[in-house]
């Protein structure tokens, strides 16, 4: 046989293998409906004062087919009935706008996958001053296609505390990395006797290797008084981002740093700045992270 | 042959090279490929030749998957398995510049141009290879998404089809005696 003959052979077979895999590839990772991240987050409800409409925002990440068209429109939580969102993937709050938020083309695309957010308004709440803690997992949304589903969301703590207008303590100075560790300062403002922190999902999520206070495990430091500018520090380092699977993906906790006000009041500050997300750098991340999940 | 290698060079241009008004395309792929295909036919009359017989094939292959692929791209958006079409498209436009190449090396050598014919099979050996990098390439950013591996099979893809149109002006200018055929012939 001639070299060319032969060369040409080979060439169309692997063209041809090249094809088949190629559509075997798209037929067994089409994704049945979107999957969204294992978000650990605690949000605020915000107070409505019967005037204003104060909407608390907050976004979560999900993944998708490169060519699903639709956009989630809508999304309620039937944990948490009493919350009532709405939902857009454009983050667009202006009235007038050039973008079309209806092509299937936002987010950021991974091969045959697009990783998009969308963006939640918590509305209002029903009762209207309803105050507590709700903890959800499962969502509901709905998609301009008219597509609906029930999605796995990880564990979002909706929180609406107690009005308190003392600002004992204030946060300084936070910075994270994306190795999943983190340092926060805070300053008290006052004489306070820091207690302790609580946090169901500090407890909850396991990927965290430590969550410590002044060098102190948050679970058990001791309560130390603080005089005016008093310093507290936050150091933590968040785990299982790497190819293998952690608890969750995203974080974004508050927990609650319990103390005596200077007038011996037990009272909680939220500490802010605890964040951090999971990347991916290309479709095989996306993948990796699909098959972990058990998506196939 | 001289006038149906010109058309056939426009053809690949024309193929390649596309005017846009908005998302319209005023000249689609199709065009060429029905161009080069005709041409094909044109020189299948002067030298019936098996080799460019199923060069015509496979350019009428190629003529048939990109009016579908134009027609598809029109009616359905954002389909995966459209894009299936690119790969066949490549086997099939591999095909016609194997045979194209393997009829012009007959034509050659009928014309007594045997150092020449050598010359160009060595090319047609390049074209196959290039051809399957391409495909390779334009497979791995189909799978991966990757603009850059895209770009690199687009400029490749150009690179081709600008050999491929040299290849064929200078086959075209290759002085062969008309007797000899026509010697051949009686």
């Amino acid at each position: 046989m001639k070299v060319n003959q032969l060369a040409l052979r080979i060439g169309i077979v692997i063209m041809i293998l090249m094809a088949l895999f190629y559509l075997i590839f798209i037929y067994v990772t089409k994704l049945k409906s979107p999957v969204f991240l294992r978000h650990c987050m605690d949000v605020e409800v915000p107070f409505s004062d019967g005037q204003t409409i104060y909407s608390g925002n907050f976004s979560l990440n999900y993944i998708t087919d490169k060519t699903d068209q639709g956009s989630i429109i809508s999304i309620n939580f039937p944990e948490a009935p009493e919350l009532l969102c709405s939902a857009s993937e454009s983050n667009n709050r202006s009235g007038i706008t050039f973008y079309d938020s209806s092509s299937p083309e936002f987010g950021i695309t991974y091969g045959r996958f697009s990783y998009r957010t969308v963006y939640i308004d918590i509305n209002y709440t029903e009762p209207v001053n309803w105050t507590g803690e709700k903890v959800v997992h499962k969502a509901n949304i709905q998609l301009n296609n008219g597509e609906s589903y029930t999605v796995d969301v990880g564990t979002i703590v909706f929180y609406r505390d107690q009005r308190n207008s003392d600002q004992y303590i204030e946060n300084s100075i936070s910075q994270s990395s994306s190795d999943g560790s983190g340092e926060i300062t805070y300053i008290t403002s006052s004489k306070i006797k820091v207690l302790s922190i609580k946090s169901d999902l500090l407890e909850e999520a396991k990927d965290f290797s430590y969550f410590r206070v002044n060098d102190y495990d948050y679970k058990d430091f001791p309560p130390e008084s603080y005089e005016e500018n008093g310093i507290i520090k936050v150091t933590y380092q968040i785990s299982g981002f790497d190819r293998s699977q952690g608890t969750y993906d995203y974080y974004e906790l508050r927990p609650k740093l319990y103390y005596q006000d200077p007038e011996g009041k037990e009272k909680y500050y939220r500490m802010v700045g605890i964040n951090h997300r999971r990347f991916f750098g290309d479709v095989w991340d996306v993948l990796s992270y699909l098959i972990g999940r058990g998506v196939w | 042959m001289k006038s149906a290698c010109k058309t056939i060079m426009w053809g690949l241009f024309l193929s390649t090279f596309h005017i846009n008004v908005g998302e319209f395309q005023i000249l689609p792929a199709f065009v060429g490929w029905l161009m080069i295909a005709r041409a094909v036919e044109e020189i299948m009359k002067e030298y019936s030749l098996h080799a460019y017989k199923k060069a015509h094939l496979y350019a009428s292959l190629v003529a048939i998957e990109t009016i579908l692929s134009f027609v598809l791209n029109l009616l359905v958006r954002s389909n995966e398995y459209i894009q299936v079409l690119t790969l066949i498209y490549m086997i099939f436009n591999l095909l016609f510049i194997y045979y194209f190449m393997e009829g012009s090396l007959e034509y050659l050598r009928i014309h007594g141009k045997h150092s020449e014919a050598e010359h160009y099979k060595r090319i047609q050996l390049y074209f196959i290879i290039f051809c399957v990098m391409i495909d390779i390439i334009g497979g791995i950013s189909l799978v991966t998404g990757s603009g850059e591996w895209n770009s690199v099979a687009g400029g490749m893809g150009i690179i081709l089809v600008l050999s491929l149109m040299i290849t064929i002006k200078n086959i075209k200018n290759i002085e062969v005696d008309q007797q000899v055929i026509e010697g051949e012939e009686a």
